[in-house]
């Protein structure tokens, strides 16, 4: 008997005939990738530019940039044949994002960072020098002195020069005949009348972790009298220490926040959201924050909202400057590793980027205090001009000079103060252990 | 004839092979090798930046020198307590209710099965909603039911951020352990309940004496199930809380992460990791023989 044999679709293939397609086809891939390989060596040898995709990664925070998006469709139009990917990280998890993507050799051709990740980087030697670039003289110097590091520039700055000022909500102030404070006693009587209405005197989002070190910051340059990065600089060079009586005594002032309860009650468990929400809903009246949330924070047209701002009053009551925690915006740069068939192109964004128009484009749609390109105007907004009289009071993050687990540690440990869970002493301690720790493993200050 | 039959024996013995082959890569590709490589790593100081040098134990003897990996341990061993009992009581309280014969069995089934389908991420949003301090539907109904002195900032107040993430992984996993324990009291033959029944024992008698330990290989795989999961918890704490505050819900997956991606310690990280693995391997060989040995091969 004739086996019965199914008959045939026209539209299946044999085995051989799949066999014969896919080995075709993958004979056409290998001579594709060898055609590109060769091509892009080619380009590399007699340096025709660049076309294919940049990889630009960039972090978002509360308020993303509403320029970037504009700025790069405009840089395409004018390079065709170049396409930019925009790839976007929360900023509290840049560092993990970012180091993963380049443990996994991801194209990464231009980075978008803050002056603390950047001096990371740049002393890992995983930044590119930019000293030769020729376009740096559009910058104001002092937003170049930032990123200057062991006498190298690492990166070119975009936005404005701006930093955390005391946002306030004044229609609170004038409901209950209150004026600004000058002192941490008039905060305390203003807190007095603020908490009889159900109202919290600061909100702040406290459960991002990172965001504590700014109060610090705002203290100590009033302990250090104004001296806050040279003595800073001083404790991470060994000449002073995390326990001298100005450091102790900057912990100590936010923690006395926390025990005066000028927090929200429920501080520990807000984010940026949340915290937004209270200053604009009237559950608190000040909030610490970053000048870019000024501009969103006026167009919100919230009820009963009326946004001010001022630096934080006199808190050790002799003769000192207020003074606020800052730098330039963001800082472009590029990665050691990136394909030296790029980094011309990369180049060419940042210059881009970071031109006088783009800067104009910035202001206009973030808003800022002082734009980083010297020939740029500051926006028309009454928050921004106030803060440009008081530029002259900017001091650079300090966390930009600390190794990455000193700022754990003094994230950690003032999460912890500020609810009673440990003194400004025992943080000290325990900040200078860990120094003493780096020191010991081979850390040594990059100045 | 002889070399024919030893050609099909061979091929006998090659064809499972051959038909595991293709799994047996996965497995060693996804599983073997990364844990092989992360071995081998604990034994370097590696950031990503710079060529990793070796340097033998030293980030095995920091690590036990490091009280924030203690810490985190200790919050570990405690979460493994909490869920483990939780799971456990909650689902064989829930499978039993379900085994009844009740209107809407299967809905109910469903509804408490939900849960685990729903990514952790979600979970982790929709519960920091839920637990807002100022309009989270906790404090609200609180508010509204006049407990307002009840109200508390549940993720934010050290004294509750822990019990709050475990009240959640309960809520997230319990459905997957009734789903267990129903298979298992579904085996159990009616007729021991019956004949038990007509012999006089109780409803109470009848579930230590025959339901229990007709459940012990469910309650195994249940136990273990749950004892390698809270052992190795991350995605809830990192979305809810970040292993705060004040290092409340920190737990040892937390600083394993912080310490990879934040410190670049990519080598120190590795050997936390190869810590926990021993740990839990030996927890789990503990789970199993205190069941008694073999019990899972016996079903």
């Amino acid at each position: 008997m004739k086996e019965f044999v199914p008959p045939r679709p026209d539209s299946l293939i044999t085995r051989r005939a799949f066999l014969r397609r896919t080995g075709g086809a993958g004979l056409a891939v290998s001579l594709l990738t060898s055609a590109s390989f060769f091509n892009r060596i080619s380009r590399a040898d007699t340096g025709q530019s660049y076309t294919g995709n940049l990889v630009l990664i960039t972090q978002t925070g509360a308020s993303p940039d509403k320029a970037l998006p504009s700025l790069l469709a405009a840089y395409q139009k004018a390079h065709p044949g170049i396409q930019v990917n925009l790839v976007q990280y929360p900023e509290e998890k840049f560092v993990a994002l970012y180091t993963a993507a380049q443990a996994a050799g991801e194209q990464i051709d231009v980075l978008m960072l803050n002056g603390q990740d950047l001096r990371r980087y740049a002393t890992s030697n995983a930044l590119t020098s930019l000293d030769d670039v020729s376009f740096k003289s559009r910058f104001l110097p002092e937003a170049l002195t930032t990123f200057t590091i062991d006498g190298k520039l690492w990166g070119f700055p975009s936005g404005a020069l701006g930093g955390f000022i005391v946002f306030v909500n004044k229609a609170i102030l004038q409901k209950f005949n209150l004026q600004l404070p000058a002192t941490y006693d008039d905060l305390k009587s203003i807190a007095a009348v603020l908490h009889k209405n159900g109202i919290a005197p600061f909100t702040h989002p406290g459960k991002i972790i990172y965001m504590w070190p700014v109060w610090f910051f705002t203290t100590f340059a009033q302990t250090s009298n104004n001296r806050s990065i040279e003595r800073t600089i001083e404790i991470l060079s060994g000449k002073g220490k995390f326990t001298d009586a100005d450091f102790v005594q900057g912990l100590d002032l936010v923690f006395q926040f926390g025990r005066d309860k000028m927090f929200s009650q429920s501080v520990l468990g807000l984010d940026f959201g949340n915290a937004q929400t209270e200053l604009l809903t009237g559950k608190a009246c000040f909030y610490l924050f970053h000048d870019s949330i000024a501009k969103p924070m006026l167009e919100s047209k919230a009820a009963n909202f009326e946004l001010d701002s001022m630096l934080m009053p006199n808190l050790v009551g002799r003769q000192i400057e207020s003074q606020f925690p800052g730098g330039p915006g963001v800082v472009l740069s590029i990665p050691a590793k990136i394909d030296p068939s790029r980094k011309q192109a990369a180049l060419d964004l940042i210059d881009f980027l970071t031109s006088d128009d783009a800067d104009q484009q910035s202001i206009q749609l973030n808003g800022g205090a002082v734009p980083v390109n010297a020939a740029v105007p500051t926006a028309p907004i009454s928050i921004y001009t106030k803060e440009k009289a008081d530029i002259s009071k900017l001091v650079i993050y300090l966390d930009w000079f600390y190794p990455p687990e000193i700022t754990k540690v003094l994230q950690e440990g003032l999460q912890a103060g500020v609810i009673g869970r440990t003194t400004a002493e025992a943080l000290a301690k325990s900040l200078q252990a860990t120094l003493d720790r780096l020191v010991s493993g081979g850390y040594k200050f990059a100045s | 004839m002889a070399a024919g039959v030893s050609r099909r024996r061979w091929k006998t013995a090659l064809k499972p092979l051959i038909w595991l082959a293709p799994a047996l890569l996965l497995l060693c590709g996804f599983t073997y090798l990364p844990i092989s490589l992360e071995f081998i790593l604990s034994f370097f100081a590696a950031d990503g930046f710079a060529s990793p040098k070796w340097i033998g134990l030293n980030n095995y003897f920091e690590a036990f020198h490091d009280a924030d990996f203690w810490g985190a341990l200790v919050n570990n061993a405690w979460y493994a307590v909490w869920t483990v009992t939780g799971k456990l009581s909650l689902s064989l309280l829930i499978a039993i209710l379900l085994n009844q014969r009740i209107r809407g069995r299967a809905v109910l089934r469903s509804i408490f099965f939900l849960p685990v389908v729903l990514s952790f991420v979600a979970v982790g949003i929709i519960w920091t909603l839920i637990y807002n301090y100022d309009y989270g539907i906790i404090n609200v109904t609180l508010s509204a039911l006049g407990l307002g002195w009840l109200k508390s900032d549940w993720l934010g107040s050290p004294e509750t951020a822990f019990g709050a993430v475990v009240l959640v992984d309960l809520w997230k996993w319990t459905g997957f352990h009734v789903v267990i324990y129903l298979a298992g009291l579904q085996s159990i033959p009616s007729d021991l309940q019956e004949a038990a029944a007509l012999d006089g024992a109780g409803p109470w008698q009848r579930f230590w004496r025959i339901t229990v330990p007709l459940l012990k290989p469910f309650t195994a795989i249940n136990a273990l199930l749950a004892t390698l999961g809270s052992l190795s918890v991350f995605d809830l704490v990192y979305v809810m809380t970040q292993g705060g505050p004040v290092k409340a819900t920190d737990v040892v997956m937390i600083e394993v992460y912080n310490q990879a991606f934040q410190f670049n310690h990519l080598g120190y990280a590795a050997a936390m990791s190869a810590i926990m693995l021993v740990l839990i391997v030996l927890v789990s060989v503990i789970l199993l023989r205190s069941f008694g040995q073999g019990t899972l091969e016996r079903r």
